[in-house]
């Protein structure tokens, strides 16, 4: 368990906070920390920092004493990750109830039934269990990888998964549950949701997900079940297909819901292993065998209420049979649901700008030139703005304001979010190029004989624009790269689609050179037209350059 | 006839301008100087309406300006502005559009002036002061004397009551120099009037009917050119003018 070498580095950290340390030494020292909390004790790779990140203490603090302090410190961590052997498994916290998720009691603590499970099974094998804390998306390349050993997370097998990784035996039976908002009569079933295509939410990358792609449903993936069932209360969506354990966890207790249908499709939970770990799997079947016989998983499964009866099929036996979800893959299909995504992305990135381009101007205004309660206010939406990240803003606009009965979709939420966030960067951009443009040009206008609005028409916004123009291409790429938050609330863009189909495919690489090629293929074009349009502005300047002698 | 009566303007506590006065009449020149800090961008500034002043009026042609903070009577303003053309010191000529793009910019959207009558009346003058083969370039394109003969033409179209030059030659060698001197001239030959704010004496001179001597924000003297340069009565004065 990673708690107590946290509470060794806390600790270390306490010690020389007192000495006058620089701010940015303290960051890297708790982004190390992050760093090797999340990483398996085996990698090298962390230990380096850290020693480094001592030495690089130790001289900024020339205190002989501290050097005694930070050994004694180095060799304890260093016994902490040694003695029994560990056994690392991959895990996603992140609404991850009740598999692997934040004890709400201890913040800096995870629980969850499969968290127990795991303990449960290292013990067996007199090994120590350690979670690595991983992206559900991609937990089978992130295995692949070498990032940890096994996968525990409530972990289903599929035909797909299978060319990639092997599997242990099941551990657990689940079985998948349609939940509906109580007011809902039409849906009693799956069946009746493809007749009247309703929409079906579920968790992206799982036996569920696969289930409603295969049969061509009217599907939404998202990243965890919290969104789903959100979702599903907000109204952006019918229904949500969820494993039991998720539904029971998430969905049960909330009286806005009713579920549709009885349960259906018996699924497993397995371990992932990788496939050269033939001898690994063995021992962790017979650990599985033992466990499921002795009634130590039945314990567990009791204390977090998900045993049935169902269960009694797994204990003793050696060939249960359960279902086994599958994802096809068609690069054809692939490219149409990119290209698709890629035009969420164009609409997003375009409309948000918009926003951006046309609040930011009241925005500037009112900061520069407003009343004192329009500047404050400006102010205070500037710096909230600027000062919070777009993916929690994107998550408040997505489930805080239904709460209020404002119920937008994802993709509009994303649009208006994205806009009111860089509306603030605009306003700034715009503040700083009307600041540039001489106050005297203004006296020259008004001598001139013209009026403050035709004066700022003809101009002073003209100088401002050409100022202006450079900053506001850039803001416009770097939205055009910020629309990817989106997918924070399942909105189906370009970064999304990446994701999901080199998970299905196991082929991050060649998927991702053709995202990329979406990407550039969109802002390359925008950049060359906006640096024409700025050479058009400044071809006097360009000129003056040229000509010798002025 | 250009009239200051009694003018004061302090800003932030401080006296910038302290009981200046003068007169004097149409279609004559009158030279301001005195050392940097001394007030006379200031005063030019009254003169052209920009800026307000505390007390005192600055009567130019008919029209009597009290230096009313913003909010008064906003008309009279402009109208009051419209009298004087003015030349900065930086010309600050508008960098987005062409010589005859900056001049007929007034005549058209202030005047609502046709096009082609604003162009004729600008390339009439830019003819003038020789400039008419550049009337589609940009100001940054210009050398510096160029760009003050832009300036200048921008202001003139206006037909303004009278000029504001603020150190028409700060920024240009003796030749070019002396070319502006003859421009200037040839305009006060027709009648204009010139209120002109130069450090140089020897570009004043010949040119200027009357001098302003400004030392601390005062008007120390004030006579004719001759009369100043031959025998100030003002120590400050004489002290200034036996530098050159």
């Amino acid at each position: 368990m990673p708690a107590p070498r946290r509470i060794l580095l806390r600790r270390m950290i306490m010690k020389l906070c007192p000495y006058k340390i620089k701010g940015g030494c303290i960051t890297s020292v708790s982004f190390v920390q992050d760093f090797y909390l999340n990483s398996s004790s085996q990698y090298l790779f962390s230990k380096v920092i850290i020693y480094y990140i001592c030495l690089k203490v130790f001289t900024e603090i020339k205190k002989p004493g501290s050097f005694l302090v930070i050994l004694c410190l180095l060799i304890l961590i260093n016994r902490s990750s040694e003695g029994q052997p560990v056994l690392t498994h991959g895990g996603d916290p992140s609404g991850g109830a009740p598999y692997v998720f934040t004890d709400p009691a201890n913040p800096n603590n995870y629980i969850g039934y499969e968290l127990e499970i795991a303990d449960a099974v290292a013990k067996q094998m007199g090994m120590r269990a350690e979670l690595i804390r991983t992206d559900w998306e991609a937990i089978v390349a992130s295995l692949k990888n070498k990032k940890f050993d096994v996968i525990f997370d409530g972990f289903e097998p599929t035909a797909d998964r299978a060319r990639e990784i092997i599997f242990s035996k099941p551990y657990y039976l689940f079985r998948l549950q349609l939940t509906v908002r109580k007011d809902n009569k039409e849906i009693n079933s799956l069946e009746d949701c493809r007749r009247l295509n309703k929409s079906v939410g579920t968790l992206v990358n799982c036996a569920a997900s696969r289930l409603l792609e295969n049969e061509k449903y009217n599907w939404r993936p998202y990243a965890d079940p919290v969104g789903a069932y959100k979702d599903l209360e907000f109204g952006r969506i019918d229904a949500v297909l969820m494993d039991i354990p998720m539904e029971m966890f998430y969905a049960r207790s909330n009286p806005e819901f009713r579920k549709a249908g009885e349960p259906f499709h018996k699924g497993a939970y397995v371990v992932g292993i990788r496939k050269e770990d033939t001898l690994l799997q063995k021992r962790i079947n017979s650990a599985i065998d033992t466990l499921l016989r002795d009634g130590t998983f039945e314990k567990i499964f009791r204390k977090w209420d998900m045993w049935d009866d169902f269960q009694l099929q797994l204990a003793g036996k050696t060939d249960v049979h359960y279902e086994i979800t599958e994802k096809k893959f068609d690069w054809i299909e692939a490219l149409l649901k990119l290209a698709h995504a890629a035009g969420i992305t164009i609409l997003l990135a375009f409309g948000a700008m918009l926003i951006a381009v046309v609040l930011g101007i009241p925005l500037a205004v009112g900061q520069m030139y407003g009343p004192k309660t329009v500047r404050i206010f400006c102010n205070v939406y500037i710096e909230f703005f600027r000062g919070t990240p777009v993916l929690v803003q994107l998550l408040f606009l997505y489930f805080g304001l239904p709460v209020i009965g404002i119920s937008l979709p994802g993709w509009l939420t994303a649009l208006v979010g994205l806009g009111l966030n860089y509306a603030a960067y605009e306003s700034q951009v715009y503040r700083a190029a009307f600041q540039a443009v001489p106050s005297r040009q203004w006296d020259v206008s008004y001598s001139l004989g013209m009026k403050p609005m035709l004066a700022f028409r003809r101009i002073i916004l003209p100088q401002a624009v050409r100022t202006a123009l450079p900053p506001m291409t850039n803001d416009f790429v770097a939205l055009f790269k910020d629309t990817s938050t989106a997918f924070a609330i399942s909105v189906w863009e370009l970064a999304t689609a990446y994701r999901e189909l080199a998970n299905a495919t196991q082929s991050y690489l060649l998927l991702g050179a053709v995202v990329c090629v979406f990407y550039l293929a969109m802002s390359l074009p925008l950049t060359h037209y906006a640096r024409k349009l700025e050479n058009k502005l400044k071809r006097s300047s360009q000129k003056l350059e040229k000509a010798p002698g002025t | 006839m250009i009239k200051v009566d009694s003018l004061y303007k302090r800003v932030n506590g401080t006296e910038i301008l302290k009981n200046v006065s003068f007169e004097f009449p149409a279609g004559k020149v009158l030279g301001i100087i005195g050392e940097s800090g001394s007030g006379k961008t200031s005063l030019l500034m009254s003169l052209s309406g920009l800026t307000h002043f505390n007390e005192g009026t600055i009567t130019v042609n008919s029209l009597t300006f009290n230096g009313e903070p913003a909010g008064g009577n906003k008309e009279f303003i402009w109208r009051f502005r419209r009298q004087s053309g003015i030349v900065f010191q930086h010309l600050y000529l508008f960098p987005h559009l062409t010589v005859l793009g900056n001049i007929i910019e007034a005549p058209l959207h202030v005047l609502k002036e046709k096009r082609s009558d604003s162009e004729a009346r600008a390339l009439e003058l830019l003819k003038k002061v020789g400039l008419h083969n550049s009337a589609d370039k940009y100001p940054d394109e210009l050398s510096g004397g160029e760009q003050q003969r832009a300036a200048i033409c921008r202001a003139l179209i206006m037909n303004p009551v009278v000029l504001l030059l603020d150190e028409p030659t700060s920024a240009l060698d003796p030749q070019r120099s002396a070319d502006i001197r003859q421009l200037l001239l040839d305009y006060v030959h027709q009648g204009h009037t010139l209120v002109i704010v130069s450090h140089s004496i020897n570009f004043l001179r010949g040119l200027a009917d009357y001098l302003l001597y400004m030392d601390e924000g005062e008007a120390v003297e004030f006579s004719e050119t001759k009369e100043m340069l031959a025998n100030p009565k003002d120590g400050r004065t004489k002290e200034f003018l036996s530098h050159f």
